[in-house]
């Protein structure tokens, strides 16, 4: 029997069908939403049902039982070369592969790194380094701005290369703006460090994953010890030093979901050197050691009272500063997403799931030989990974092979109802190998499909309770006409 | 013997000029192109900046030391000048360059730069060889005592606007009035470029800049006095205009402004015809141009006559980014493929300026005028 192409969400208030051809929510009566869940059990038969609100949806071109993509193909395959000759807009540098941490979850360690590198004394040369920011200066004639991120290792052990690279490309791009970009964690900042940073604008991200318990479990300095109070003591001169730009600090934070969510959050609200608008917090990355990240009860049930919180302080029914900071900031972006999640329209026969970016385009990693990534959360060693050199330039087709990630699970993809939604990039089908695996992206669908699925509801949440999105949940008697 | 000129600071919107200049009088010869080091044009053609065929004119930086070299007169676009972030000196530059005995012929949207600012020294050690030009004394641009309030105008008004950005509408216009130059007809040129009125053209940079104090209706009243003066002054065939902003909202994300600079002009100057700069890609869906020329005859009362089709690509991941359309140029030969696939599907005609000239689309203009008429 033909299923609907939908998805179904029911509210305590209501209940509504996700048309995922239409990529719009519609309220239904709770009579057509039994029809529909039995419909997708395949227990009733949508094509010759007779109960007037589910005839009168598909006489409008609702409730399809065929997806209406046909081939999964990025719109921009035959422009790639053009964006990638033209409109790069960041280049991230790896200016060292050494450390002076050995985090536990580090990607990089010897012990849990199955398809990444390991941690090595290796650092980018200036030759490389500028002939990098000469390939960016060359390769971004369309883009108004540009980007140059350092990155590690620690980025900071190699300082002198930094200053060099701020310096030369500053010149080099005059006319043209420039921004920078280090990404930290935090315990090599010296007076000399901060007047650099400070006075070039440099935008710095720290690493810092909660409260000092829960820090220093896992970022440990390579000869051991907390890195915490290090960093606390580091922050702290900053402050002094300039106000204006410590406020500006990003925080980038690892949960590690095994921990108690209100012991990660505890730094957010009690440490006064860390700004809670700044948080930018993501769950441990396991995929290159082929692992799942275990996820404590504790984790589970604060973080969602905390982001039922989260949703009274954005009502104006709970004080914002008593909810955890990295609640708040993913309910904002719950919001902004809402006022845009008609943007990408309707499926079209040619379509492509939500989730790539154009590889290098948009935060090329270039590591300290000189290869191309086509960001630094992937893997170097992966040969399907390397898109080209500074020697041999991108690697087009290479390029294009893995913004059209979506075309190697086509039937999946196509009939999936969170095409639009999807998060899955071509990281999520690497295994090392010269070729993408499918049955390794396949492997991530349901988290992502349950991710969009929290996420729409939650929007359907928003707009039942009269925010100021309404209008991005279709009412029913709209399209009546 | 022509003068050999440079212009500077070189960007995107003095392309087509430099393309036309050379053609339109006998007195001056662009020979080069000044950017900002920043740009990534160093060593490049000029045309490589939009991604068009080579024109034979290079780029070099103001920082090198070949940028003096070959040339007599340095044409400045000061708006683009007052624009720039740039840490280089372009005052030392001019300096430099004046005490060598060159000239520099500057165009600005205001009138005032004299006694303004650092061109104020310049201006009182070297007058002999610095010269302005302003959209605000442009004299057929100024409303005279003839002018007697808003009136349609008596000639066909061709309105050339881009529906995603300004990409290519210059070039179109330039293109057209060479075109109809040749056949010996009088057109005059309403543009936002203010180095066209080192070609006789007019501009209207002055009425819609930011820190114009006039209202909005007033603007409308001045653009369409000032067209009026124009039309009286030149007794054209044709007056050609470029709509100031692009056309349409892009999305709820990036709202592109809302056209709402075009729809002030259109009040001014009620087009009768209209060519639409559009991007390759656009005609993909069937009846989309249809639909989107019924709304501009409601919006700003002239339905799309023919397109031009463009070389640039919305980049969608700046929409929610940055909140604002940017593009990325493709190649004219990919432009031109996909325009021919879409060409079959197109309910108007299509035409590439930039790769075939504008003489097809002058003719076609022509036919609609005589229509008009
Ligand atoms: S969730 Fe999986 S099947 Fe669905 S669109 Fe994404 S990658 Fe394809």
């Amino acid at each position: 029997m033909p299923h609907p192409f939908i998805q179904l969400f029911k509210t305590p208030r209501s209940q509504y069908v996700y048309d995922a051809n239409k990529n719009e929510i519609l309220p239904v009566s709770s009579e057509a939403f039994c029809f529909l869940s039995n419909c997708t059990r395949g227990s009733e038969n949508i094509e010759t049902t007779s109960l007037t609100e589910i005839k009168e949806l598909r006489q409008q071109g609702y409730l399809a039982t065929e997806s209406v993509v046909q081939d999964i193909r990025h719109p921009y395959t035959p422009f790639v070369g053009d964006f990638l000759d033209r409109k790069i807009s960041q280049m991230t540098l790896q200016v060292t592969q050494g450390c002076n941490l050995r985090c536990k979850y580090c990607i990089y360690s010897e012990e849990i790194n199955q398809h990444q590198r390991s941690h090595s004394s290796k650092s980018m040369d200036w030759k490389t380094a500028k002939q990098a920011v000469d390939f960016l200066y060359a390769h971004s004639i369309d883009s108004d701005h540009v980007t140059i991120a350092f990155y590690g290792g620690e980025p900071l052990l190699a300082l002198p290369l930094i200053q060099q690279v701020v310096a030369y490309s500053r010149e080099l791009f005059d006319g043209k703006e420039i921004d920078y970009t280090i990404t930290s964690n935090g315990t090599l900042l010296t007076d000399e460090i901060m007047h650099f940073l400070v006075n070039e604008k440099i935008h710095l991200v720290i690493s810092l994953d909660g409260p000092k318990e829960i820090h220093d479990r896992n970022r440990v300095f390579a000869g051991g010890g907390g890195t915490f109070d290090t960093i606390m003591k580091n922050l702290g001169r900053l402050k002094e030093l300039d106000a204006e730009y410590h406020e500006k600090i990003q925080f980038s934070m690892v949960m590690d979901p095994a921990n108690d969510f209100d012991c990660i959050n505890e730094i957010t609200i009690s440490t006064k050197d860390f700004n809670q608008h700044n948080i930018n917090a993501a769950i441990v990355d396991r995929e290159y050691d082929e692992e799942e990240a275990a996820f404590s009860e504790k984790y589970i049930w604060k973080f969602r009272y905390q982001n039922f919180l989260a949703f009274l302080s954005v009502l104006g029914r709970f004080p914002p500063n008593r909810v955890s900071a990295i609640s708040r900031s993913a309910i904002s972006s719950l919001i902004q997403d809402a006022r845009y999640i008609d943007l990408s329209g309707p499926l079209r026969q040619i379509d492509v799931p939500g989730g790539p970016c154009i590889p290098g385009q948009m935060r090329l990693f270039v590591n300290v030989d000189g290869n191309f990534f086509p960001c630094e959360r992937v893997s170097e060693t992966s040969p399907v990974m390397s898109i080209g050199s500074l020697e041999t330039g991108f690697n087009v087709e290479k390029a294009i092979y893995l913004l059209n990630v979506g075309a190697i699970t086509k039937e999946n993809c196509r009939n999936c109802w969170a095409i639009r939604h999807c998060s899955s990039c071509a990281k999520k089908a690497d295994i090392g190998e010269e070729t993408l695996s499918a049955q390794f992206k396949l492997s991530h669908c349901e988290s992502i499909r349950l991710n969009a699925y929290v996420k729409l509801r939650q929007l359907i949440l928003l707009n039942e309770i009269n925010c100021h999105y309404s209008d991005q949940v279709r009412e029913k008697k709209r399209m009546a006409k | 013997m022509k003068i050999e000129v440079a212009v500077f600071p070189f960007h995107e919107r003095m392309l087509p000029f430099i393309r036309h200049f050379n053609q339109a009088q006998d007195v001056y010869h662009i020979c080069q192109a000044i950017a900002w080091s920043g740009s990534g044009l160093n060593g490049r053609d000029a045309a490589f900046i939009c991604c068009h065929p080579n024109i034979g004119i290079p780029v070099v930086s103001p920082t090198e030391t070949k940028s003096f070299i070959g040339w007599q007169i340095l044409f400045v676009d000061c708006d683009e000048l007052e624009r720039s972030s740039a840490a280089f000196n372009s005052f030392t530059f001019f300096e430099q360059l004046l005490s060598k005995g060159k000239k520099i012929i500057a165009v600005a949207k205001n009138n005032n730069l004299c006694s303004n600012g650092e061109w104020t020294p310049l201006c009182q050690k070297y007058s002999e060889q610095i010269q302005f030009f302003s959209a605000a004394d442009d004299v057929k641009g100024k409303p005279t005592s003839q002018s007697s309030g808003y009136s349609l105008l008596s000639v066909p008004v061709l309105l050339v606007g881009g529906l995603i950005s300004q990409e290519d509408c210059l070039e179109v216009i330039l293109a057209l009035r060479e075109s109809f130059m040749c056949q010996g007809k009088v057109v005059s040129c309403l543009t936002g470029s203010n180095m066209g009125l080192l070609m006789g053209m007019h501009t209207y940079t002055h009425i819609f800049d930011k820190k114009a104090t006039l209202s909005e209706e007033d603007k409308a009243l001045v653009l369409n006095q000032m067209a009026q003066d124009i039309v009286q002054v030149e007794r054209p065939s044709l007056f050609i205009v470029e709509a100031p902003d692009p056309m349409m909202k892009y999305n709820n994300a990036a709202p592109n402004g809302f056209g709402l600079q075009t729809y002030l002009l259109c009040q001014a100057l009620k087009p009768n015809l209209l060519v639409c700069s559009v991007p390759p890609d656009v005609a993909v869906a069937e009846g989309f141009l249809s639909l989107i020329s019924k709304d501009f005859t409601a919006r700003y009362g002239v339905p799309i006559m023919a397109l031009h089709v463009n070389n640039v690509m919305v980049a969608a991941f700046d929409i929610i980014r940055l909140h604002k359309v940017t593009c990325v140029h493709t190649n004219i030969p990919v432009a031109d493929m996909l325009r021919k696939q879409q060409s079959k599907n197109c309910a108007f005609p299509i035409f590439n300026v930039v790769s075939e000239g504008a003489d097809g689309l002058a003719q076609l203009i022509l036919q609609r005028e005589a229509l008009l008429w």
